[in-house]
């Protein structure tokens, strides 16, 4: 199979000049092992104060306000909210049905997820990678800093489109293995017979804060079929007669709404994030733009 | 709108050919998608997977019935009857044959047609083409199309009948091929045969009757040399004729016999003529409504035979076999002269060096003249005749297998019929451009042809076929040559003379229309061609009903407007039309947006 990435890089410098600047949002803290530039819930040693409480056995004294012991005669500790880091994970869908559309929703996806992961990155997060059809294909460890963009490139650049796809068993199992709880950012075309209820329903048990980036091509949302036709899928190879008319068309649209409508009512129900996107939009765009207009980042 | 060729209205059953063809599914494109998830769903919503499909209004669907009934319909020819238009041109065609002089109305069809005719002309406007064509043996055009009503009428006038038999289809095919701005004209046809044709408007002529005619007549040569004359007497009609049978020879009746002639059925009477030689007619009594076909006449004796010149040396064998068979006399000659054979009915040449011959009847022996079809390659020797025909009048009852042939021209033929041959051909005959020939590529002192039986037969029936040409039917034509002479005069049966000038060496005869005898005349020489007796077609004068397609005429004047031309071009229309659509590629109707939703960005309107 290609590699998906092209001969040019996977973002440009001023794009990624860009992203700098900007930051991952997550609805909820998590508990990190590693200071970061997130506020966690924990009160402890960061710098920016919190609260008082009483003075416990075991405080440490450096922590207890003496203006306020000289005042009331009690003493009290300062308490500060402890800044950690997150861990972003990104999986990519590198099954065959990825490969199609100009560009390629894989390579779509990747570009998409480098970005991400960029910022993420940036911001002292941890960011992971893993690369999934029917399983996890390639795995990239969470990672910080900067330097780690370049691993980050590399793992996302050498995908290439393979197998089938199944979401649920991937991210039950990932959920599963993976402790380091945080954002869970799943970048697919969401083709999937058995669903995807499945998986968000194991990665929400597990307490990830999933994020489904749905990519369709044009084609796919406004497929313009003529003639007779056996459609054959790219990844089971099932095929379905169809004839391009009036009638095909309008039963794709109801079906193409209906299967939308359930994907939307599923995330909102789930307290999933979902955006679906057309690979015709440019990534800065969609990164820029229309993902800040969402509050995934800022 | 009625059809001309109904039957192929069975095309339109490709209409429902199509219609299954359109039904069935056809052969499905494979296209490989990213999933066909959407469309499993879609599917349940279709009949894509029904082995046939309901009908859908297709347009390209609708336009290749369309194309097939167009053509179907053109190709059963229809036509619709329009009244005639007034500022249109006419051709009117007159019967000029031999049941036209029939007298079942006063004071005969032919004049009855004329009559017809005239009026219709009377009624026309004025300045509108009219054309006049008679019908006779052969349709000739008399009046081009002209707005000159005078001219036609004169002509009209002037029409006389033939004895002839002739198609009326004939003429108005060729009336049809006349043109005026580009279109034909409406067809009217006077006479007592209806034409087939529905284009053309019949003005039936006649009012039938009874009639009797001979119909044939011929002589033979009894065991003892004499003339016998065999005529055969019909009758029409419905009920048994009695006649009286007169046979006279040169004028002088030699017997008269009371025949009863049965209707359906052919008498044959045999006259014992002896010695006689000359001019025999056979005619019957009282007259009755046709009288042209109540004589019958015919040469006997030796008049009756042709006179024939052999050009070569002395040749026994030659000369024994000539005197087996009746001839008018024959001549010998050493030198060809063809200046000379004017006066000779057929001329036998014997290894005579020849150049070209004119147009008459030969039997040719090892030589081969310039301007006959044919090419001589080299010798072939010892040749034995393996074949020879079995239909041809000149090999009847001849069987030449088994004749050797010790050295032959060996021809290369590019006409005329090969009657005989072995690995060349050996015998050869030819007809056309006035000229019958039997054509031997050796002679007889280099074959064992005449030790054979077959030997005089084939002279017999040879001499017979060429001397056929002497017997001209009613409206033929002659071709004879001139021998050097540039005028001749013709004596018709009715005593006319009409003076015949000879062009490019040969004199052209008229249409030699009636039944008699005809003599050419110049200062040197006489011939004479015998039109025996009317053609029997002719003698039924029972009124025939219009065919189902034609119409008769009469106070309704129609002209059929044939509309397969312009369903043929709607037909090439639609099929281009539909190519062009089909080149296009219909487009499916667009797949309408997804709605758009906060968490949508892009692919939708």
């Amino acid at each position: 199979m290609e590699r998906v990435s092209p001969p040019t890089l996977l973002l440009e410098p001023e794009f990624l000049a860009r992203l700098e600047r900007l930051a991952l949002l997550s609805r909820r803290l998590y508990r990190s092992g590693t200071r970061g530039d997130r506020r966690s819930t924990t009160l402890g040693r960061g710098v920016e104060f919190a609260d008082y409480r009483s003075y416990q056995a075991g405080d440490d004294f450096r922590y207890i306000d003496w203006n306020i012991a000289s005042r009331l005669d009690r003493l009290f500790v300062k308490l500060f909210s402890e800044e950690e880091d997150v861990t972003v994970h990104l999986l990519v869908d590198v099954s065959s049905s990825m490969s199609f559309g100009e560009p390629s929703k894989l390579w779509y996806a990747v570009r998409t997820a480098a970005a991400l992961g960029f910022i993420g990155l940036a911001g002292l997060d941890r960011v992971g990678a893993v690369a999934f059809s029917d399983r996890p294909v390639r795995t990239l460890s969470p990672r910080r800093g900067r330097a780690s963009a370049f691993a980050l490139f590399d793992f996302l650049a050498g995908l290439t489109p393979q197998g089938q796809s199944d979401l649920a068993s991937t991210l039950a199992g990932y959920a599963a293995r993976t402790r380091r709880r945080g954002v869970l950012v799943v970048i697919s075309d969401l083709m999937f017979p058995g669903g995807v209820e499945p998986g968000l329903r194991a990665a929400r048990y597990h307490r990830f804060e999933p994020v489904l980036l749905h990519l369709l091509t044009e084609e796919e949302l406004e497929p313009r079929l003529a003639g007779d036709l056996r459609l054959v899928d790219s990844e089971s190879g099932r095929a379905v007669d169809v004839t391009g008319d009036a009638a095909a068309s309008t039963a794709y649209a109801r079906a193409r709404d209906a299967y939308l409508s359930d994907l939307e009512r599923l995330c909102l129900r789930s307290e999933v994030e979902y955006i679906r996107v057309a690979t015709s939009v440019p990534i800065d765009d969609l990164i820029l733009r229309h993902m800040r207009a969402v509050g995934l980042v800022a | 709108m009625t059809f001309d060729a109904p039957g192929a209205l069975l095309w339109l059953a490709l209409v429902p050919v199509v219609l299954l063809l359109h039904m069935l599914r056809a052969r499905r494109e494979v296209r490989t998608v990213p999933s066909t998830l959407l469309w499993e769903r879609a599917a349940r919503d279709l009949s894509s997977r029904i082995p046939v499909r309901r009908l859908e209004r297709s347009l390209l669907l609708l336009l290749q019935l369309l194309a097939i009934s167009a053509v179907a319909l053109a190709l059963a020819r229809p036509h619709v009857s329009l009244p005639a238009a007034a500022g249109g041109s006419i051709a009117i065609v007159v019967d000029t044959t031999a049941s036209m002089r029939a007298t079942d109305v006063a004071p005969s069809r032919l004049d009855q047609a004329k009559r017809e005719a005239l009026t219709l002309l009377e009624g026309l406007g004025r300045g509108r083409p009219v054309a006049l064509i008679s019908s006779g043996a052969r349709p000739v055009v008399v009046v081009d199309l002209t707005a000159d009503h005078g001219a036609v009428a004169a002509a009209i006038g002037r029409l006389r009948p033939q004895d002839s038999w002739g198609e009326i289809d004939a003429g108005v095919t060729l009336a049809l091929a006349l043109r005026h701005s580009g279109r034909p004209p409406a067809v009217h046809v006077f006479g007592d045969a209806p034409p087939t044709s529905p284009a053309a408007v019949w003005h039936s002529i006649g009012r039938g009757g009874e009639n009797a005619a001979v119909s044939s007549v011929q002589q033979r040569r009894d065991a003892r040399g004499g003339t016998r004359l065999l005529a055969r007497l019909e009758a029409f009609g419905a009920s048994p004729q009695q006649r009286v049978a007169v046979v006279s020879v040169n004028g002088a009746e030699v017997e008269r016999r009371g025949v009863e002639l049965i209707p359906g059925t052919s008498s044959v009477i045999v006259s014992a003529l002896g010695d006689a030689s000359g001019i025999a007619t056979v005619s019957l009594e009282p007259g009755d409504l046709l009288a042209s076909d109540d004589l019958a006449v015919a040469a006997v004796g030796r008049a009756g035979f042709p006179r024939v010149l052999v050009v070569g040396g002395p040749n026994a064998v030659l000369d024994a076999a000539l005197g087996a068979v009746p001839t008018g006399g024959v001549s010998r000659a050493d030198e060809p002269r063809p200046q000379e054979w004017s006066g000779f009915d057929l001329v036998v040449l014997d290894r005579a060096p020849l150049a070209e011959l004119p147009p008459g009847a030969y039997l040719i022996m090892g030589s081969v003249p310039a301007n006959f079809p044919l090419r001589v390659r080299g010798i072939a020797r010892e040749q034995e005749f393996r074949t020879s025909s079995a239909t041809h009048p000149v090999t009847r009852l001849v069987d030449l297998r088994g004749v050797r042939v010790a050295e032959a021209l060996d021809l290369e033929v590019r006409g005329g019929q090969v009657l005989g041959e072995a690995a060349v051909p050996l015998l050869w005959a030819y007809e056309g451009r006035g000229t019958r020939a039997v054509l031997l590529p050796f002679g007889l002192a280099q074959s064992d042809l005449a030790l054979h039986p077959a030997f005089p037969i084939l002279i017999a029936n040879s001499m017979e076929w060429l001397a056929g040409g002497l017997r001209v039917s009613p409206g033929g034509s002659v071709v004879t040559l001139a021998g050097g002479l540039r005028e001749a005069s013709l004596k018709r049966p009715d005593g006319a003379v009409v003076a015949v000038a000879a062009r490019a060496g040969l004199f052209e005869l008229p249409d030699l229309d009636r039944v008699g005898v005809y003599v050419l005349t110049t200062p040197r020489w006489q011939r004479a061609w015998v039109v025996s007796a009317v053609d029997s077609r002719e003698s039924s004068l029972a009124v025939r009903p219009p065919h189902a397609r034609a119409e008769e005429g009469g106070p309704r004047r129609r002209a059929p407007l044939p509309i397969s031309p312009w369903l043929l071009l709607a037909g090439a229309a639609i099929v281009c039309g539909e190519w062009w659509m089909w080149a296009r590629t219909v487009p499916v109707a667009p797949v309408a947006p997804p709605r758009r939703r906060g968490s949508a960005i892009g692919g939708g309107r």
